[in-house]
């Protein structure tokens, strides 16, 4: 049972997005459940497999079991969980479950009478992000990235407004960033004969430093960067996810960027090597000061908006900085920041895009100055809001100051120390927006007499919806309080053997 | 060096935790509210004293809580100077409570669930702080404290609250986010550990450059310790009500910052280090040395009675650091029981501070000239508290003072010994002339001296409390060395 696992996870969003568009015909709201179904067996799958993993090392299936012998030749197709991907598999899956959930009460309003459509793109986004987390060939990551970007422009879309014009500049970039990594995996293709990454991998060393597997490696590079809007090409992020309706930026917003650095991550530590990396230095040190910018970039954009979801874009822009930097330090401290942020990111601006989605969703509009009284108003969902803008500011324990850690430390290893002020520096720059809304939430608000603030009705938002964002704030601490486990049994497992101390 | 395994340092710091949200659900009986707090705290200083044989005895109480980064673990360690800091905090919450409810309850304060909710967490951080047995856990604990002390300082949520929540948050996560954190981690790079480690934890060799980058950084990240020119935060702060400048910034935050960086030089840097490479005690000594005197001479000049104490326990923080930074064992010893001495000595002076206002609304020196007459009994305790800070007999503040100029005397470093003793003159100066005007200088405003009423005895009793503390603590002295020598014992002989 257990080698079938894998194939779950992809299969249980698949069919959900295939049915649930048809099933609204026999019954309208039939598409909800079904893909809330699909997702459940596909996190399960996940959660099964990062035991699976941690304890029997990666699982390989072969599609249809073709290619899983030698006579088959090169026609078959494989997908793989190992200690790199077990744990963003489990985090997609889960907080994509999650989601779902969440939504329910947000489609309903933001998109009446087209929920089946919303869903069905929705599971089709969540099977492309898995997909592309789970394949363990180049050219299939290229059609799931396809399968999660086209499902990603109609989320998109289907907001008012400035999202046709968003949308429109999101998939311009999204299919340069594309062509790009297809691109490279032609370059690649050429030279080694073979897409499967196992195959590449093992044919590499020989081949040396030639140039062609040089403009391969820099074009999917620059194919995964645009894709996760990494600085110079965030343009399209904050427009697309905050004209976006609410509910699907909530979905985009933690997984598309965070599976794009995977991709990233994939390509640098088992497809090309980190020896690979560290042999070719000039740009390293290139990478690692776009890094530097992107974080300090993002965190003063955060800091000039007033609206709360841009304010948040701004945030995951920044976040991206740290998962390129983290990575190309090359060394272990950093790559084990890296691997460690694409999960604890993922939850951390989920959480974020929760409770911003839940302030949306009662106040109607989320400019700073309408959060007035916002504490008195909905404090769980304001109790939330603070413990994931500690996480993103690093206090610890949750889940924010062990990425911080590992990051600094790696930074520090290679003597990298604008990498160190960048981290500090848009630590203080999520701090200062933290406590602006606590004192515009809290303490402008009309003098309360005796305790509570009787003037300000409480108007918390729907269970359906807090209590996933609850949720997703506490599973901020539970995988802080984690890390000495997850560090020790998977992601000190993924990085290359070379690195070890 | 002996350590007992058991769960009793993790309850104790839970304590007030717990208390703190059993005090949230009873928030509409204020009374039970209140009583939850006595009854939390009563247990935890019984259980506290519950340990003081075991480490007295020399050992130490510790236990693992979870391993958070490899080799690093969420981990308790009492020893003689934690278990002192934490009797002292604890000690002083129960009086403090009941000045609060005396000051808050008749003018109907806003908010008192909050108010009592934050002040548990910030004993419990407290006293997380004071049991840490690594450098991530006592960082940990810092943070909460900053984070839980914010709603208290900005508890009227007027202009000035926020303008002042907004200086203490700057200065105090700011230097720790930008100081402290990274060198932490440089300290886990460099050498795979955190715990604090009696001969510190760097490998011979280990570069005086880097060293001295280190040590200046965590001199600054703890900034609670109030070092010059990172103490504007304090006086800041003072717009918190009374309650809280008294137990929290005179106490338990200020404490946690000096206490922060005694750990760090006992336990991460070494004090033999200290010892042999002069330069690090050398920058340790001339910072808390400047500090001293010139948070004394800005003392001398404020009007405002509690800002002058606030520059007051700017200085006397500083007292410690340099003890600490003498490496020998009086001054260590010195240095630990000025801990409990100032506390005990500055509390009754804020406590006072807040009964005044309370009665008359007087915020100023110049406002309560005369006063002694209406108020005996506070202004008396505001006598014994000055003198415990001044460090006159016949209150504990002498004994602590004699053991820091002893200190400084054996060290060979006879500019501490006059930096000490012109300080304690400034104390003097800047405490002194304000009981003289509220017992002898002619009525500045007889109008508002006649509208006062006496404060309501919920002020007063603590007020007596305290500044008994502060005589007792002359005559029982050795009780309290013990813990000081204990501690001073582990480091150095002479």
């Amino acid at each position: 049972m257990t080698e079938q696992l894998p194939i779950v996870i992809i299969l249980g969003p698949l069919l959900a997005a295939t049915v649930a568009a048809f099933a609204a015909w026999i019954h309208p709201k039939a598409s909800h459940p079904l893909v809330v179904t699909g997702l459940v067996a596909s996190f399960a799958a996940a959660l099964k497999l990062v035991f699976v993993v941690a304890e029997k090392g990666a699982q390989k299936y072969w599609l249809g079991g073709w290619g899983a012998k030698p006579e088959h030749g090169v026609v078959g197709i494989q997908i793989t969980v190992d200690h790199l991907n077990t744990l963003l598999l489990a985090a997609v899956s889960g907080i994509a479950l999650l989601t779902a959930l969440y939504a329910k009460r947000l489609v309903n309003t933001e998109l009446p009478g087209r929920q089946r459509y919303f869903y069905a793109l929705f599971a089709l986004l969540i099977t492309g992000l898995l997909g592309i987390g789970i394949t363990g060939d180049i050219f299939n990551l290229y059609v799931f990235m396809e399968i999660a970007a086209l499902s990603s422009y109609a989320l998109i879309a289907y907001g008012k407004g400035r999202a046709y014009m968003a949308a429109f500049n999101y998939l311009i970039m999204g299919t340069m960033g594309a062509c790009l990594y297809l691109l490279g995996v032609g370059f690649v293709f050429i030279k080694t004969g073979t897409l499967n990454i196992d195959n590449i991998s093992a044919a590499l060393p020989a081949l040396g430093q030639g140039q062609a597997l040089f403009v391969g490696f820099v074009l999917i590079l620059l194919g995964a960067w645009a894709k996760m809007a990494f600085f110079p090409f965030h343009g399209w992020l904050p427009n697309a996810y905050t004209h976006a309706p609410t509910a699907s930026a909530v979905v985009l917003a933690p997984l598309a960027t965070k599976v794009a650095v995977y991709t990233m991550l994939r390509v640098m530590v088992t497809v090309y090597s980190i020896d690979y990396i560290l042999h070719s230095p000039g740009i390293q040190s290139v990478v690692l000061g776009l890094s530097s910018i992107a974080i300090v970039v993002g965190s003063f954009f955060s800091l000039t908006q007033t609206n709360l979801k841009m304010i948040a874009c701004y945030v995951v822009l920044s976040e991206i900085g740290y998962m390129v930097g983290g990575a190309w330090l090359a060394n272990e401290p950093g790559l084990t920041g890296a691997v460690y942020h694409v999960v604890a990111d993922a939850a951390m601006t989920s959480a974020l895009f929760m409770a911003v989605g839940c302030i949306v969703y009662r106040l109607g509009q989320a400019q700073l100055d309408d959060l007035r009284g916002v504490f008195f108003k909905m404090p769980v969902t304001m109790a939330a809001f603070v413990v994931t803008m500690a996480a993103l500011i690093g206090v610890p324990p949750t889940c924010g100051f062990f990425s911080k850690w590992y990051l600094i430390q790696g930074a520090a290893q290679s003597g990298v120390w604008h990498f160190v002020a960048a981290l500090l520096l848009s630590s203080l720059v999520k701090a200062i927006i933290l406590f602006r809304i606590v004192e515009i939430g809290y303490n402008r608000v009309p003098h309360p007499s005796v305790d509570g603030n009787p003037a300000i009705p409480r108007n918390e938002a729907p269970l359906s919806m807090l209590i996933p964002t609850v949720a997703m704030a506490l599973g901020l601490i539970a995988l802080g309080l984690a890390t000495s486990p997850l560090v020790n049994t998977i992601i000190a497992k993924a990085l290359p053997a070379t690195l070890a101390p | 060096m002996e350590t007992v395994s058991s769960t009793l340092p993790v309850w104790i710091v839970a304590t007030s935790s717990i208390a703190a949200l059993l005090l949230a659900l009873l928030g509409r009986w204020p009374n039970l509210r209140e009583a939850c707090i006595f009854g939390a705290a009563v247990i935890k200083l019984g259980l506290l004293l519950s340990l003081a044989p075991t480490v007295l005895d020399g050992k130490r109480v510790g236990f693992e809580v979870i391993e958070l980064i490899p080799n690093v673990s969420l981990a308790f360690r009492v020893d003689a100077l934690g278990l002192m800091f934490a009797l002292v905090s604890v000690s002083l919450w129960i009086p403090t409570t009941i000045f609060s409810m005396g000051f808050l309850r008749p003018l109907k304060r806003h908010a008192q669930t909050r108010f009592y909710f934050f002040f548990a967490i910030a004993i419990s951080s407290a006293v997380g702080v004071a049991f840490s047995a690594n450098l991530l856990t006592l960082f940990i604990f810092y943070e909460i404290l900053s984070l839980s002390t914010y709603p208290l300082v900005t508890h009227h949520q007027d202009d000035d609250a926020i303008k002042g929540g907004r200086k203490y948050l700057t200065y105090l996560l700011g230097t720790s986010v930008a100081l402290a954190l990274p060198a932490m981690i440089i300290v886990y790079q460099q050498t795979g550990s955190l715990d604090f480690t009696n001969g510190g934890v760097f490998a011979e060799g280990t570069s005086s450059t880097m060293l001295t980058v280190l040590l200046v950084m965590f001199l600054f990240g703890f900034a609670k310790a109030g070092l010059m020119p990172l103490h504007a935060w304090l006086p800041g702060a003072m717009v918190a009500p009374a309650p809280v400048s008294a137990l929290l910034h005179a106490v338990a935050v200020v404490k946690v910052g000096v206490f922060s960086i005694i750990r760090v030089l006992t336990g991460v840097f070494g004090v033999e280090r200290l010892v042999d490479m002069p330069s690090l005690s050398t920058i340790v000594c001339v910072l808390a040395a400047f500090t001293l005197i010139v948070a004394s001479l800005i003392a001398l000049t404020q009007d405002n009675i509690k800002s002058r104490l606030a520059y007051s326990t700017i200085g006397q923080l500083s007292y410690i650091i340099l003890g600490v930074g003498l490496a020998t064992k009086a001054g260590i010893a010195g240095a630990a029981l000025h801990i409990p001495m100032h506390a005990f000595g500055k509390i009754p002076l804020f406590l006072c501070a807040g009964a005044i206002y309370q009665a008359c609304g007087a915020k100023c020196i110049s406002e309560i000239h005369g006063l002694g007459h209406k108020f005996p009994l506070t202004m008396t305790a505001f006598f014994i508290g000055s003198l415990c800070v001044i460090g006159l007999p016949p209150t504990g503040g002498f004994i602590s003072k004699w053991y820091l100029l002893t200190g400084s005397l054996s060290s060979g470093q006879q500019w501490a010994f006059a930096v000490f003793l012109s300080s304690s003159l400034l104390n003097a100066a800047y405490f002194l002339p304000v009981i003289y005007k509220a017992f002898f200088a002619k009525p500045s405003d007889p109008a508002r001296l006649a509208k006062a009423k006496e404060p309501p005895p919920m002020t007063v009793v603590p007020l007596f409390i305290t500044s008994a503390g502060c005589l007792l603590l002359f005559f029982f002295s050795s009780e309290l060395f013990r813990f000081a020598d204990t501690f001073a014992e582990l480091f150095v002989s002479r």
